[in-house]
């Protein structure tokens, strides 16, 4: 059928599932704004996406959400049943483009009669494979990068041999570059060709002449159907190319470009856009020669990206919401510029700012894994800020990161323990904090030039560094401030509290010298149009000095603080619930007002809320919006519960700025956060937790265990996702577990508890002080001793008795009267024997919130927020206590992006490690269980080879799964210790040996793909742990699902048992059991 | 410190670089914005912003240097830049001088770190405006009073050459008629292998045919079309004759020469990013523009025929004659700098000219 643009249509959309390393939250930006146009044109969309955790998924935006692996089966389990006639397969990232394809060559989409809308999978195909796109690329006479593709090794090395070393290796058809990298010589490329090989999904990879040291600049570009294009916006990486896009500072618009250069790279990107036939946006990077105008393309994505979330928030304008209509057949002078509201589409950005995007790292929760940038994506977030000079907005953007207290946190903080050496090293070798290395440098005395020439950033970038460094190191010395350099500190975008402790004036002294030579900041808007049109859009940003365009209207307003930056631990469940608030906000017709930094979340599309402030979320910048917005009209209050811990972690700097916070007081929140006063309030209120104290020495430790007895939990106060956190279960243990900590944490209080192994469970609930609405109980899958951000967890509990889940309503009841608490509360607890216990309570919004929003029905952190604004809950219809189970069991798992982090000790602990999450929701346990493992990425794979290398603590325990493993026909292999148990307990299963110095068969069994799943519990032994380590990263990068924890290898078994047929020959029935 | 003054009495202070006036010099203007992200040499340079004064909207301004080759003309126009933020180094190994460096050359003082939006937001409220620049003790009534000063003569005549330039080809003999022609122009002709004589804005039409042109380009220039009548007659001798392209300056003189008006813009169109579209074939663009006047679409007389209309404001930005070989747009097809869409414009004309031949 032939559709004009006009017929509505029942389109399929395909979401990017869960967040990971190189595909993360800009997907969901993007896929709202597709959805929100899409049914805003009249069309009918159907969602399939098993990311809970997601605006996108929410039941008022889609008419019909699947929350279904992303997988060929369920895809076309959900297309059968809905008969869509279009497909928009380009706005739900590599993954969503991966399954159009999927579908398309299973020759299904033509029996559908399904037609894929805006740039065609042809197009798609000649520019993700590499030899398709070269030949591309010499067609229409642009230059690639010399370099050719192979499927193999030998082909590799003789690539290499005629490139001339260093040679870059890019696998074809994988997110974020997973598994590419630099090779120096033959051993590297061998290495990473064949974990790249293996990565592809074509079993393909590019091996290239290495451009170290060439600029790297990236384009948004956007064609219509009749053959307009313009560019949105161009990008220049501060590193220079051989580090990963997502992985480097990136500045819009390019600055050290000559408009001849610039104009050549535009007309390339039309080329190229032009012979690719692009309908909607497209993303071209080159890298350009320092030294000449000589360019080669590095790579062109046909679809929306991380880079064009980027470029929207950078210019205001929304590539994904364009690139929807132009994907439906709207041409770029049809579509309005909804920014200016007078100009149209066909229209290139002015900025009169300079965006910055720094990347934020997995680091600080990962000390092993391996720091060096390069082209494999490592990032799991990203922040941004707008300044009116390069340096203000990396000011701004450093602030914005919230690094942990012990990194480096400022520009200006010196390095003096660092060596010589080191500080060289640290210049030449791209890492996370090279940034602060390169002001250490300048503080050392080293030239521009010279830090340019080991660095190869361009000057442009390093002088305004260099200045600003050498600014204040000079109040440094002289301990004061005049006012000229204050004037001028100060338009470099260094906060007043940063000047103040360098200088060593007194903040409020120097908060008062600026206000009186008006050295505050006032806002600026984003226009898209340098200021030649007048617009009325919401969206501003800070800066100092300058006429205020912000002016606070006369109306009721609340301002809403977001999460920063995407970490783990602090993941996009965060700005779901700050989307929510807004939306609960508008319903009530109050204005809400935005403050957040991550450029790439729903909360900062400047149409979510009725004004976005894109700043740091930090006191200071915080402070200056409040000030600014109560000016005028009525501000009702900040919301802090709703930003993870980083808006948390305001309440109390705001309420003792005078701050009138809107839900828990400091004092509560202080309750529930400070471990002494939290204990208080237990006792107070009689409710059980586990014993423990605090300690600081290894002498107060070893007597505390004694008392505790072991197992017991260590941890430093104040962590956020359980970093540092330790186990241990005897003695020795406690040892190594000490000497750890106490590196670690320094000046850090230490805890002591008794680990309770146990049932885990948690619960999200919503309080207005007289009632808690409590809309279900998760319980999680692993027992304790795995992070609640790791471990599966399904609604309704599986296992708990009808006593355990009352006692968790008590307790959390109970507590949340004690602690005097309102809004949105989250508790975790543990069960012993029949006994609940609590361990900890977050008086905020959760991560788990979305997943129990979605699965309840209830939008908690809407119902919160309306608390917040004084709406009873039982005005709002809700009942005090448990709500009624679902009918459906829903079952969230995690997903982990180990495979994009060498080094990386991937066994489930107290600390938590993953980036996403997804869920299955079906009418069985086993059958949620089944979908929520094959949404997160597990192979369920019904028959082969388990290996099993378990600790004798868990012997036991393993032979329950054995038992299952046996029966459903699995051939089960163990090392010596395991096998030796089994056979004993008279099972079949075979061996093989531990790894040694000169026998790795069981590594070799696994490289080769022998096993189809592998189950290893933790020792503490040095020596098995290491060769677990070398074990367990050959599963992931082989993909091969490797459990932790019997737990989860238990569910594993019970959702392979729940959606299988096991195999038996006749007359074994008995064997059934 | 820097003063600029406005018209309407504000003032801004700021930091000079480069070229440091005199106790006593100043500069008077009028105060124009430009949206470009690149090529401020080139927008310098450009003799169409002779008598005004640039603000540039983007923050940086100088941050590679001066190249050879972007100049548009042999001297910077503009009487002063403004700018947030400008850079003391080229940072391009190719760069032969700092921007800053550059302007003191030529004598044109530099004034940045000065809030350059809330000017630029001014300038789009009450329209563009007389500005002064000069000592920050000079009081802002000397400021106010030298603004009064009425201009000598039509700046076309202040930039066209002196003497008339030829630049060899081997294919056709085009004419450009120097209103304060940009290098670019005579660079995209030379590119069509054409010969290019450069002739002086005064010509008569006997001087222009007695070098046997082949095709006519009236060039862009500063100041108001309305006001350099004596060029009329000589462009309507010539395109009765031959093939004829008016740009910008050259395309508003094309129009009053066939009976339509001209009128000023309130802040004209100023960037790199100006849509236009094809009234004919729907066709956009993406164009290089300078320019304050506009013309008057209802004052098209029946010969013309409105080709490119700005997709923002619907501003008349090409016309054709309907029945001579003379065509003209509002916008800068030679680009320099700003996008190069539109460089099919010169392939247009000299087609028509080498159809003619």
């Amino acid at each position: 059928m032939q559709f004009k643009k006009t017929d509505r249509r029942r389109i399929l959309v395909i979401g990017s599932g869960p967040i990971i390393i190189g595909q993360g939250a800009e997907f969901d930006y993007s896929g709202t704004q597709a959805i929100q146009t899409l049914k805003a044109l009249g069309h009918e969309v159907i969602l399939i996406n098993p990311n809970p955790a997601t605006i996108m998924t929410d039941p008022n935006l889609a008419d019909r959400v699947y929350f279904e692996p992303l997988n060929l089966e369920s895809l076309l389990k959900v297309a059968y049943r809905e008969m869509p006639d279009s497909l928009l397969p380009t706005l739900g990232g590599q993954t969503a483009l991966n399954l159009a394809v999927e579908l398309a060559e299973s020759g299904e989409a033509e029996k559908l009669g399904i037609e894929f809308l805006g740039t065609s999978l042809r197009t798609i195909r000649r520019a993700e494979d590499r030899d398709e796109f070269q030949k591309l690329l010499f067609e229409v006479g642009e230059p690639a990068i010399p370099g050719k593709s192979c499927t193999t090794l030998e082909q590799a090395l003789a690539i290499a041999e005629s490139l001339q070393y260093p040679v870059v290796v890019r696998p074809a058809f994988t997110l974020g570059g997973t598994g590419g990298g630099i090779a120096a010589d033959a051993s590297e490329l061998t290495e990473i060709v064949n974990g790249a090989l293996k990565l592809s999904e074509i079993g393909q990879c590019l091996i290239e002449k290495s451009l170290y040291g060439y600029k790297e600049i990236e384009y948004e570009v956007i064609r219509d159907k009749a053959g307009a294009a313009i560019i949105v916006c161009n990008m220049e990486n501060f590193d220079p190319v051989g580090v990963h896009t997502g992985d480097s500072i990136v500045i819009a618009p390019a600055q050290t470009l000559t408009d001849t250069l610039h104009q050549r790279l535009r007309q390339s990107c039309f080329k190229i856009v032009d012979a690719l036939g692009v309908q909607g946006g497209c993303n071209v990077q080159f890298a350009v020669d320092p030294n000449s105008d000589d360019y080669f393309l590095i790579e062109v994505n046909p679809r929306v990206s991380r880079s064009s979330a980027l470029a929207s928030k950078a210019t205001g304008y929304p590539i994904a919401r364009v690139s929807t209509q132009l994907a439906l057949g709207y041409e770029l002078h049809e579509v309005m510029n909804e920014v200016t509201g007078k100009t149209v589409a066909y229209f290139e950005p002015a900025l009169d700012y300079v965006a910055l995007k720094i990347p934020r790292f997995p680091f600080d929760k990962f000390p092993t894994a391996e720091r060096k940038l390069s082209t494999q994506m490592k990032a799991t977030g990203e922040v941004m800020a707008l300044g009116r000079t390069y340096l203000e907005a990396l000011h701004k953007a450093v602030r914005s990161l919230e690094l942990p207290s012990y990194a480096v946190r400022s520009l200006y903080d010196p390095l003096s323990a660092v060596s010589e050496s080191e500080l060289s090293r640290k210049l030449e070798v791209p890492e996370e904090d090279r940034l602060f290395y390169i002001a250490e440098s300048f503080r050392r005395g080293y030239t521009i030039d010279r830090v340019a020439a080991i660095t190869r950033i361009n000057t442009f970038f390093l002088a305004p560094i260099a200045d600003s460094v050498g600014r204040m190191e000079s109040i440094r010395e002289r301990r004061e401030v005049p006012d000229h350099e204050l004037r001028r500190l100060r338009n470099m975008g260094i906060s007043i509290t940063t000047i103040a402790s360098v200088s060593g004036e007194s903040l409020d002294a120097l908060k008062k010298r600026c206000q009186q030579l008006q050295l505050s900041q006032t806002y600026r808007m984003v226009d898209t149009c340098a200021g030649e049109f007048k617009t009325t859009t919401g969206y501003f940003y800070s800066t100092i000095g300058e006429q205020n365009e912000s002016i606070p209207t006369n109306h009721r307003k609340a301002i809403i603080l977001g999460s920063g930056p995407i970490r783990i631990g602090q993941g996009v469940e965060f700005d779901y619930s700050t989307v929510h608030v807004v939306q609960a906000l508008r319903q009530e017709g109050i204005e809400a007002i935005v403050i957040n930094n991550n450029p790439e979340t729903v909360s900062t599309d400047y149409s979510c809320s009725d004004r976005l402030y894109f700043e740091p979320l930090h006191l200071e910048d915080v402070m200056s919006v409040i000030q600014n917005e109560e000016s005028q009209g009525e501000l009702l209050g900040v919301f802090v519960q709703f930003g993870g811990q980083t808006a948390l972690n305001l309440a109390e700097p705001l309420t003792k700025n005078g701050v009138k916070i809107l839900g828990a007081s400091w004092t509560s929140i202080e309750m529930a956060e400070d471990r002494s006063l939290f204990e208080a309030a237990c006792e107070r209120a009689g409710v059980p937790r586990p014993l423990g104290a605090k300690f600081k020495t290894v002498e107060e430790a070893k007597l505390l265990a004694a008392k505790l007895q072991y197992p017991v939990i260590l941890r430093p106060s104040f962590v956020l996702g359980g970093r540092a956190m330790e186990i241990a279960w005897d003695a020795e243990e406690l040892d190594g577990a000490l000497t750890r900590l106490l590196s670690q944490a320094k000046g850090l209080d230490l805890y002591m508890d008794q680990f309770l192994f146990g049932q885990e469970s948690e619960v999200d609930l919503v309080s207005d002080g007289v009632d808690c609405l409590i809309p279900g109980i998760m319980e999680h899958i692993e027992k304790a001793g795995v992070h609640s951000g790791d471990s599966m967890a399904v609604i309704p509990p599986q296992r708990m008795t009808k006593s355990e889940c009352d006692q968790v309503v008590d307790i959390a009841v109970k507590l949340t009267h004690a602690l005097k608490l309102v809004g949105p509360v989250n508790f975790q607890f543990v069960s012993q024997n029949g006994r609940i216990t609590v361990l900890e309570v977050n008086p905020r919004a959760s991560r788990t919130l979305p997943f129990l929003s979605k699965i309840s029905g209830v939008p908690i952190a809407q119902v919160a927020a309306r608390v917040l604004l004084g709406h009873s809950l039982k005005s709002q219809g809700f009942q005090h206590g448990l709500m009624k189970a679902p009918t459906a069991v829903a079952v969230k798992a995690p997903v982990f992006s180990f495979r994009k982090l060498k080094g990386v000790e991937i066994s489930l602990s107290p600390e938590m490690k993953s980036t996403g999450e997804v869920m299955g929701v079906d009418r069985s346990y086993t059958r949620a269980l089944a979908k929520a493992l094959q949404a997160s990425g597990t192979k369920l794979t019904p028959y082969g080879r388990v290996l099993l290398t378990v600790s004798d603590r868990d012997k036991p325990e393993a032979l329950q799964l054995v038992k299952v493993l046996s029966r459903l026909g699995f051939h089960v292999v163990a090392t010596p210790g395991t096998a030796s148990y089994l056979r004993g307990q008279s099972y079949r299963v075979g061996e093989v040996k531990k790894i040694t110095d000169d026998d790795d068969a069981l590594l070799e069994l696994i490289r080769g793909e022998s096993v189809s799943v592998v189950v290893n519990t933790m020792s503490k032994d040095q020596r098995t742990q290491s060769d677990g380590a070398k074990m367990r990263r050959i599963c992931v990068d082989r993909g091969i699902p490797c459990f932790t924890s019997l737990d989860t290898a238990r569910a594993f078994v019970q959702a392979l048992e729940g959606s299988g047929m096991a195999t038996l020959a006749l007359g074994q029935e008995k064997n059934f059991d | 410190m820097m003063k600029l003054v406005l018209s309407d009495g504000t003032e801004w202070v700021g930091e000079s670089q480069g070229y440091d006036l005199k106790p006593d010099e100043d500069r008077t203007a009028e105060l124009v914005f430009n949206t470009s992200h690149t090529g401020y040499v080139e927008v310098a340079t450009d003799p169409s912003y002779a008598d005004q004064m640039i603000l540039f909207t983007a923050p940086h301004i100088g941050n590679y240097g001066v190249h050879r080759g972007q100049d548009e003309s042999l001297k910077v126009h503009a009487q002063g830049i403004l700018c947030k933020d400008a850079n003391p180094v080229g940072h391009d190994p190719r760069s032969v001088s700092s921007f800053s460096e550059y302007l003191k050359e030529h004598r044109v003082p530099l004034l940045h770190r000065i809030d350059t939006r809330a000017i630029t937001l001014k300038i789009r409220e009450q329209g563009s405006m007389k500005a002064w620049l000069g000592n920050q003790n000079v009081p802002k009534s000397v400021a106010l009073k030298r603004m009064l000063e009425p201009l000598q003569e039509h700046p076309i005549l202040t930039v066209t050459t002196n003497a008339n330039v030829q630049f060899p080809g081997r294919r056709e003999r085009i004419i450009l008629l120097d209103y304060g022609y940009k290098k670019s122009i005579v660079r995209q002709l030379l590119a069509r292998d054409c010969e290019v004589i450069v002739v002086r804005a005064t010509a008569t039409l006997e001087e222009v045919l007695s070098y046997k042109p082949q095709g006519i380009v009236l060039s862009n220039g500063p100041g108001d079309p309305g006001l350099a009548t004596w060029t009329i007659p000589v462009i309507q001798g010539l395109q009765s004759r031959l093939p004829l392209l008016g740009i910008c300056m050259g395309h508003q003189l094309f129009a009053l020469a066939n009976g339509a008006k001209t009128f000023k813009l309130p802040f004209g169109h100023r960037g790199g990013n100006h849509p236009v579209r094809n009234a004919l074939t729907g066709r956009s663009l993406m164009t290089s523009q300078n320019h304050s006047y506009a013309v008057d679409p209802t004052s098209l007389s029946k010969d013309l025929e409105l080709t490119y209309r700005h997709l923002n404001d619907e501003s008349v930005e090409g016309l054709r004659h309907k029945s001579l070989r003379a065509s003209s747009v509002q916008f800068h097809p030679e680009a320099a700098p700003g996008p190069w869409d539109a460089g099919f414009i010169f392939d247009e004309f000299l087609a028509e000219v080498r159809r003619a031949v």
